[in-house]
């Protein structure tokens, strides 16, 4: 599981949590992903241009939909996203998920 | 009109949205185009050109991305009443006169005569906004 978090590269600067069904469910019917980066090094114009690849690898590998949400680390701040929806960041929940993930894609 | 779109928006939200819209008596037609744009005829002859997104948190970097593939979009609404947005999203819609909304917001909105400003209210009359 170690290979997979490895290889699950998160653009610099930016900190991936998971919430949602995949937490709670066998068959969830897709991947919430947050993902919350530094506007210092990553304008918000540029955010949802440098996270395709981070989705598109989540995808694949987890054979699920990701839906991708995008914060800064002042938004996250600001309305708590983490706290409210108990995400996990995304090495520790490879760890922990029941889920199936195709490691053959990586 | 593209069948899919790559905004993950599901089909069930645009049906709910565009069931809700041809309910509103504020709306005396609408037109659907890219799959989640929306052109609003006002009941005022106002046209209204809107995006509908599904973001949990709908943050700075959709709405400039919206703004990217949209130039002319005038409100983003985010699908569902228990989605809402991020403060830095509402003030620089605020800023670049752009309506930023959950969908229960939106439809209030439409009663407004300037629906950019509409927020809800509590008990005492204070803004109450939808930041998730």
């Amino acid at each position: 599981m170690g290979t997979l978090s490895t290889a699950i590269s998160s653009p610099n600067h930016s900190k991936v949590f998971v919430f949602g069904s995949v937490l709670n469910s066998v068959k969830p019917n897709d991947l919430d992903v947050l993902a919350v980066y530094d506007e210092a090094h990553c304008p918000p114009t540029e955010a949802f241009i440098r996270h395709r690849g981070l989705k598109a690898a989540l995808s694949a590998i987890f054979d699920l939909p990701v839906h991708l949400t995008l914060l800064t680390e002042s938004e996250e701040s600001n309305v708590r996203f983490i706290e409210r929806t108990g995400a996990i960041q995304l090495d520790v929940a490879i760890e922990v998920l029941t889920i199936p993930l195709q490691t053959t894609s990586i | 009109m593209p069948k899919f779109n790559d905004w993950d928006v599901p089909y069930s939200v645009i049906q709910f949205f565009a069931r809700a819209l041809d309910g509103h008596d504020k709306v005396a037609s609408y037109k659907r185009t890219e799959d989640i744009y929306f052109t609003i005829t006002h009941a005022d002859g106002r046209k209204l050109t809107v995006l509908l997104v599904n973001e949990y948190s709908l943050g700075l970097a959709t709405v400039l991305r919206a703004k990217a593939e949209f130039p002319d979009v005038e409100y983003i609404v985010t699908g569902g009443n228990w989605n809402g947005y991020t403060p830095e999203a509402k003030d620089y819609g605020w800023k670049n006169s752009i309506g930023i909304f959950n969908i229960g917001e939106f439809f209030g909105a439409l009663n407004w005569t300037n629906p950019k400003k509409y927020y809800q209210k509590d008990k005492d009359g204070n803004p109450i906004y939808s930041y998730q």
